[in-house]
């Protein structure tokens, strides 16, 4: 009775481990667990009033993930893609982030549009190793906060105000600026990095530098007080219809300076709107205008999409589509390890995209082609392509 | 000079409109002793309706002015009949019927979010751009259109609250309410008025302010300053609210000009709070219901 109990016990744990066996292998092995498809995240809103960025970004990652799947995938492998709306929330995007690493096991991530979102996913895509691509992130910090695994596509603030104090001095002359800057996170840094540009470069001075409390409508008074010291050009970065108000009241006052910047992606024509005739001729640096760039993946990039779409692309098509394309090249390069992924991605220089070419800076942040615009009419209007930023 | 001049001249067109919104405030605390927190988001409905006016039916602007003053004042009496006069007639307590105006204006903020989205809407109208030249000022006419119909309508209240039978009924029962309906003034007809006078005020500077700036659902906010003009007046004075008004409008474009554009507010607020501890009723206020 002894012994054949022994057995029958040996027998069951025999049984069990042969049974767990059985059920974690992979069907048919390793090999064909390779040849998988490779899965990839997305996050960004798709609900709410900023819902449109997101669809914008969905729309041109799925363009570019169609077109590498009818080509045979990376490397004979599909692209997956899992899309997530983060709702503008915080904690669903950080629940994202850790469903997409522990659960999905997804190669990297390719989200983040809007800046608050995006701060909360840069912590966790670094503690899980997973290589993040933020879509549109307009706050400089998610690329400041140490993290090895964030990188934008999207240009933030400090591209392209440091741009715009290049443009101003070399090719418009411009000496003198007074600087307006909203007293929000944007605005100060907006302005900070205009101001150190000019500094570094030695051929300008500020002569004038206000920052104006968020419910600001007058500004007749500062505007007075910055003409007294009579500058070229007056460089504004505040929430689009607020530096619109700057403009109609400067013009208001009979001060015909050059005005520069005005800041506030989101609802960008509500700036001519508020504006009126006195916004145009006002100049911008913005980050995409199709068929301006001239190297061929951007030309053929509008072409393609015209056949398809009948349309032109939007600036963040071209920078959701570019952002899905480095990635898969990273992918095919290196495989879907998330760690050598995120070295290919921090070694990527020159690359040449459908919205200009990319440099990929060490702490993730972009220096790619840019686009000098200026209102004319009451429409933005593409002026000069900036190829290279450095 | 002629700097100083033309700020003061933009501070007063300023001024005007927080008098119109302060006039409000004073009126209805006077009438039911209620700090009413909905008040500002009439000016907002004043705003953006008057851009609907204008822009959907193309009426002319005269007209868009009185139509819209005529529909926030309407809807001041709404606020009032629906929303506090229950809490008032079953004596419930004032803090419960401030706690309601507060209520009031958020629904009514928010909801005109979702009826004119979160934008920013500029008037068609006032686009003309050249400056009037008086000797070496130069001044965007909208500015002087928009003090003078500020200052009309402060005229017209006063000879109204003066010259009236009404206005004597509104002051009585603003004075001693039960003397006055023992009188035969039919108090809660009064109380009405008062409601219709200040919303109606309220969504004129709406559309005034509106006019020099935008409307947004969120434009409020600048409405709210109009109570720290009507304290620094003097809370409950209609002359003070008048005065008031312009002081902080004038205060606040000399801060920004002359001292710092950063700082105007806390510059406003300073201002205001030192005129407090010197005169605590206020510049134009009576020492009657006092704090202790």
């Amino acid at each position: 009775m002894q012994r054949r109990g022994m057995v029958g016990k040996l027998g069951i744990v025999l049984l069990a481990a042969v049974l767990a066996l059985v059920l974690l292998l992979p069907p048919g092995g390793a090999m064909a667990a390779e040849a998988g498809p490779i899965k990839v995240g997305w996050l960004g809103i798709l609900s709410g009033t900023l819902a449109p960025y997101g669809i914008e970004h969905k729309t041109g990652v799925e363009y570019a993930v169609e077109k590498i799947n009818a080509g045979g995938g990376i490397k004979g492998a599909k692209v997956e893609m899992i899309y997530t709306d983060s709702k503008f929330d915080i904690n669903t995007s950080v629940q994202a982030v850790r469903r997409f690493a522990q659960q999905d096991k997804v190669a990297a991530i390719i989200g983040g549009i809007s800046s608050a979102v995006t701060i909360a996913t840069v912590g966790e895509t670094a503690r899980l190793k997973v290589p993040q691509i933020a879509g549109l992130a307009g706050t400089p910090k998610i690329t400041e906060m140490g993290s090895q695994w964030i990188f934008r596509t999207y240009p933030s603030v400090i591209l392209t105000y440091s741009s715009l104090a290049h443009y101003a001095i070399d090719k418009l002359g411009h000496k003198k600026f007074a600087t307006l800057a909203y007293n929000d996170e944007g605005g100060l840094s907006s302005i900070e990095v205009f101001v150190k540009t000019v500094k570094e470069k030695g051929k300008g001075e500020i002569v004038a530098r206000e920052v104006v409390p968020l419910d600001a409508k007058e500004f007749k008074g500062v505007l007075a007080k910055m003409r007294q010291q009579n500058p070229d050009a007056l460089v504004m970065a505040a929430a689009a219809p607020v530096s619109g108000l700057v403009a109609r009241q400067a013009r208001e006052m009979g001060w015909n300076v050059a005005l520069l910047g005005h800041g506030g992606y989101q609802g960008i024509q509500q700036y001519r709107d508020v504006a009126g005739p006195a916004g145009d001729g006002t100049l911008i640096v913005t980050t995409y205008a199709p068929g301006l760039f001239k190297h061929k993946e951007a030309q053929e990039f509008v072409k393609e999409w015209q056949a398809k779409f009948k349309r032109m692309p939007k600036d963040l098509e071209a920078h959701g589509y570019d952002a899905m394309n480095m990635l898969a090249e990273a992918i095919g390069k290196v495989g879907p390890d998330r760690q050598k992924i995120r070295d290919y991605l921090a070694g990527l220089k020159n690359w040449p995209g459908a919205a200009g070419i990319y440099s990929f800076l060490p702490t993730g942040d972009i220096r790619k082609s840019l686009v000098v615009s200026e209102w004319k009419a009451g429409n933005l209007t593409p002026v000069v392509a900036i190829e290279k930023t450095d | 000079m002629s700097q100083l001049i033309t700020q003061i001249i933009y501070g007063c067109t300023i001024g005007a409109v927080y008098a119109l919104i302060a006039l409000g405030f004073s009126m209805v605390f006077r009438a039911v002793g209620l700090l009413n927190f909905a008040h500002q988001e009439f000016m907002m409905i004043g705003g953006l309706l008057g851009y609907s006016v204008l822009t959907r039916l193309g009426l002319p602007l005269p007209v868009t002015l009185l139509l819209i003053t005529a529909a926030c004042g309407a809807g001041a009496i709404v606020l009032d009949k629906v929303g506090l006069w229950p809490i008032r007639a079953r004596r419930g307590p004032l803090i419960n019927a401030i706690v309601a105006t507060i209520g009031w204006g958020i629904i009514m903020s928010n909801g005109s979010m979702f009826i004119w989205g979160p934008y920013s809407l500029s008037y068609p109208t006032f686009s003309q751009l050249k400056p009037l030249h008086l000797g070496s000022i130069a001044l965007a006419p909208q500015y002087l259109f928009i003090f003078g119909v500020g200052a009309l309508v402060m005229v017209l209240l006063q000879l109204l609250l003066k010259k009236t039978m009404l206005g004597l009924a509104i002051r009585a029962s603003a004075e001693k309410p039960s003397t006055a309906q023992l009188m035969g003034v039919p108090t809660n007809y009064v109380i009405s008025v008062t409601f219709a006078i200040s919303g109606a005020m309220a969504g004129l500077a709406g559309m005034l302010i509106a006019s020099l700036y935008y409307a947004s659902f969120d434009m409020g906010i600048l409405g709210l300053k109009s109570l720290a003009a009507a304290v620094l007046g003097g809370f409950g004075s209609i002359p003070g609210a008048m005065l008031g008004g312009i002081a902080l409008g004038v205060i606040e474009n000399l801060g920004s000009t002359y001292i710092s554009s950063t700082y105007s507010d806390i510059i406003a607020y300073l201002i205001l709070i030192l005129v407090l501890l010197i005169r605590p009723a206020g510049l134009l206020g009576s020492s009657g219901g006092s704090v202790a």
